[in-house]
């Protein structure tokens, strides 16, 4: 007699390959993991269950997709959830656009899941075998107390543990990051040498701001297969973003990486574990663990084929707090794929921020001309 | 070299041949029709500019339905412009002159007006204002609303009026008037506009009124500031326990007229609605305002969002449903949403798409630490008997405009505490 405890629909849901062509099979484990993980935590969380009460929703008779309820990825800088939880692990986001900054508290269920989603999405990416990275960033010190530096390490703590061997190749010299050559030019040597392609990683600005501005020049220098993954956006280098297809012409001129290996990843703080790769100048891919749907900012609803609106970004991975359904505040849109679904979209960024208010503008406190 | 466009001087549109400095000193020089103009000129002339508008032949009637600029047609009635003549240039000292010192009003000289982006129509009510004053004007338009203004303007430029013996021309009145775009960016054009003023109108939110102000101006220029203001509604308990239901409705349509005026984004605009009782005793009263709400909203259909402002409700609505004592009524999409709160007064910051923030206070003394330091209109809704004394309450705290409930969007005498057309004159006095 077979003993064996049925799996949770979640970890069905996360034994699929990443890039599994979605279908109606895989909508139905999509579904079931997102019911299965909602109702855990509309038990575990009485704000949240208020809210699915308040508007009426009944998980369990959800049928379709598009039906999931949704809110703001900003509810996490407001609310703290996961209070009851047996934490394992908090996150906090950069908070860039606002002093106020998500808290997320993981449990080791999330956390695993994170970890296995990440690692599978990665192995797709990057190959089954362990890779040396080459991490365009500051090695942090044991006891350092450079916030910036520890949140920023923390963040693609999970990248890294990917990693076969880990090089930082940034230096610091009061207070600013510069490339250290000679390093990068010894390791670059001696991974040629031993035709042992690594991957280069790092934040989007600092590979903007390490490679691109450094002046360095690595053709010829690179073993072939060598991969680049950068993440996070232009968030911090607002002012000097480059558009993507020219980015990636300018990483190509330095490093001679061609777009197959060239990996933009998409991801945030309160759905961690779920990322977004777009593979050269190719739109987003969704992992058949998650789906995105493009909302209209007038009515919310499914905005058209091809049509720009706000993102809502669908996956059951979190258990100890409620964000498995999460409006974000990018614009993007997505185009239908073959198969009738939309597994690919593109980011545009924040909305303009600059709308002319005119007189109905607010006032700081204590504001003088 | 400015960069700054041309749309319209004198007449008709004319191309940005001519640099900015160049049109600004050939103003300067210029002699402006209009300073033989008698006040009864300018009154039968917008008269017929208002009648014309929405006649059958009006080549603008479909410009003003579409950008909701109706309020000008009244606005440019005769009993209107006397009015505000009367009210902004019966200058005190003019009532009391004796015969041997005589007190007149002569145009300062230049007015530059910096029209804000969010309810154009009010910037062109201050180029007429301009106009009444017998200034020559430069009227830096926003970009979304230069093409709006140069049809207006170039249908005002036609139009003929016979006023007795007097020939009064469209062409004479705009003769002055310059009209540019500038982009914000374009500092030296900029600068140009407000060095060459006399008097600086600056309509805007804070990063305009404060790139206005910065910028250099001649010593003696007089400045209007029309910055960022907050507006909201007043109601007490006894407004609404004695009302009938059409009553109470005509009222709860006259909260909603006012939310949804210019798209919520004028200062004048309502966010907030402040109940003053006990919750319960407003609930009937509620009903009424989700009803109307919801018709305003009908009648609104197919407006847009901004993004920002859909996500900043999104994220407001949620915070209302989980919060104690909170709760949210909202229409389809983003069309309104009313975020109640019973226990704690208070006037948010806008959030937009026609988002009103109910919330009660128990007595009126509590409005004090709640209300703004830019506050501008109150909607006022009370008993008859009441009204002088919480007006009076209202303007000890700042407030600048008390007006009935479904009013608060109509551009009237004082505005932002100013006479405008009382500044944009000097006055000047004869001992003889």
């Amino acid at each position: 007699m077979d003993t064996a405890k049925p799996l949770n629909p979640v970890d069905n849901l996360l034994n699929l390959a990443p890039f599994t062509q979605p279908s109606e099979d895989t909508d139905v484990l999509f579904i079931d993991a997102m019911k299965a993980s909602i109702e855990y935590c509309a038990e575990m969380e009485p704000l949240f269950d208020r809210w699915l009460k308040a508007r009426s929703i009944n998980i369990s008779q959800i049928k379709r997709i598009v039906d999931f309820p949704y809110f703001p990825s900003s509810i996490f800088k407001h609310v703290q959830f996961g209070e009851t939880a047996a934490v394992a692990r908090t996150l906090q986001s950069s908070g860039t656009t606002s002093q106020l900054k998500s808290i997320i508290r993981l449990d080791s269920t999330t956390s695993r899941r994170q970890t296995k989603v990440l690692t599978k999405i990665l192995s797709a990416l990057l190959g089954k075998s362990r890779r040396p990275f080459l991490i365009l960033d500051v090695e942090p010190k044991t006891n350092t107390n450079d916030h910036t530096l520890s949140a920023r390490i923390a963040g693609m703590s999970g990248y890294l543990m990917a990693a076969k061997s880990r090089i930082f190749v940034g230096s610091e010299t009061d207070g600013a990051i510069t490339l250290n050559r000679e390093l990068l030019t010894a390791v670059c040597e001696k991974l040629y040498a031993e035709n042992n392609p690594p991957v280069i990683i790092g934040y989007t600005y600092m590979v903007f701001h390490l490679l691109l501005e450094s002046g360095i020049n690595l053709r010829g220098m690179l073993p072939a297969g060598t991969s680049l993954l950068h993440f996070g956006g232009w968030k911090k280098l607002k002012d000097r973003r480059v558009p993507k297809r020219e980015f990636n012409n300018r990483i190509y001129d330095v490093t001679g990486i061609p777009l197959s290996e060239l990996f933009d990843v998409y991801g945030f703080t309160e759905q961690l574990g779920a990322v977004y790769p777009s593979v050269g100048n190719s739109p987003a891919k969704v992992p058949v663990y998650s789906r995105v749907i493009v909302r209209d900012p007038t009515t919310l609803r499914p905005a058209l084929d091809g049509e720009t609106g706000l993102l809502q970004f669908l996956c059951p991975i979190p258990n100890s707090y409620p964000g498995q359904s999460l409006l974000n505040d990018d614009l993007g849109s997505s185009s239908q794929s073959d198969n009738g679904y939309y597994n690919e979209f593109n980011i545009w960024g924040r909305p303009d921020n600059a709308i002319a208010r005119g007189c109905g503008d607010t006032l700081p406190k204590g504001f003088y001309l | 070299m400015s960069e700054a466009i041309q749309l319209f001087a004198g007449s008709r549109i004319k191309t940005s041949g001519v640099g900015l400095n160049a049109q600004l000193t050939a103003l300067v020089a210029a002699t402006n029709p209009i300073e033989t103009w008698e006040n009864e000129d300018f009154v039968a002339f917008f008269d017929a500019v208002s009648s014309q508008m929405i006649s059958a032949k009006s080549p603008v009637a479909g410009l003003i339905q579409e950008h909701d600029l109706g309020f000008i047609v009244a606005w440019l009635k005769k009993s209107s412009i006397q009015k505000m003549l009367a009210i902004q240039l019966e200058h005190p000292l003019q009532i009391q002159a004796r015969k041997e010192r005589m007190t007149f009003h002569r145009p300062r000289g230049i007015a530059v007006h910096w029209i804000a982006g969010n309810v154009p129509v009010l910037g062109l009510l201050s180029l007429i204002q301009g106009l009444l004053s017998r200034n020559k004007n430069v009227v830096k338009a926003p970009k979304s609303f230069g093409d709006v203004l140069v049809c207006l303007l170039n249908f005002i430029a036609d139009v003929r009026v016979q006023n007795g013996e007097k020939t009064l021309l469209g062409s004479d009145l705009l003769g002055c008037l310059l009209t540019v775009y500038a982009d914000r960016s374009d500092i030296e054009s900029q600068t140009l506009l407000s060095q060459a003023a006399d008097v600086r109108i600056a309509w805007g939110g804070l990063e305009a009124v404060k790139t206005i102000a910065a910028l250099p101006r001649k010593v003696n220029c007089r400045d209007i500031v029309f910055g960022p203001k907050v507006s909201f509604i007043l109601m007490t308990e006894d407004a609404v326990t004695k009302l009938s239901v059409k009553e109470a409705f005509t009222l709860a349509e006259g909260i909603a007229k006012d939310t949804f005026a210019f798209g919520q984004a004028g200062c004048n605009a309502p966010h907030n609605l402040i109940l003053h009782g006990s919750p319960s005793s407003f609930e009937p009263f509620l009903e009424y305002l989700k009803v109307a709400m919801r018709s305003e909203a009908k009648r609104n259909k197919g407006v847009s969002y901004n993004p920002i402002d859909s996500y900043n409700v999104q994220e407001r609505r949620f915070l209302y449903h989980v919060g104690g004592g909170k709760s949210v009524v909202e229409g389809d999409g983003f069309s309104y949403t009313l975020f109640v709160d019973r226990d704690h007064a208070d006037i948010h910051d806008p959030i937009y798409c026609h988002s009103l923030f109910i919330s009660y206070v128990d007595d009126l003394n509590q409005l004090a630490s709640v209300i703004p330091e830019n506050p501008q209109t109150v909607g006022l809704a009370c008993s008859e008997d009441r009204r002088c004394e919480i007006a009076e309450m209202l303007f000890n705290l700042g407030v600048l405009r008390v007006t009935q409930v479904g009013r608060m969007s109509l551009y009237t005498q004082p505005w932002d505490g100013y006479l405008p057309i009382q500044e944009m004159v000097k006055w000047v006095s004869l001992e003889t």
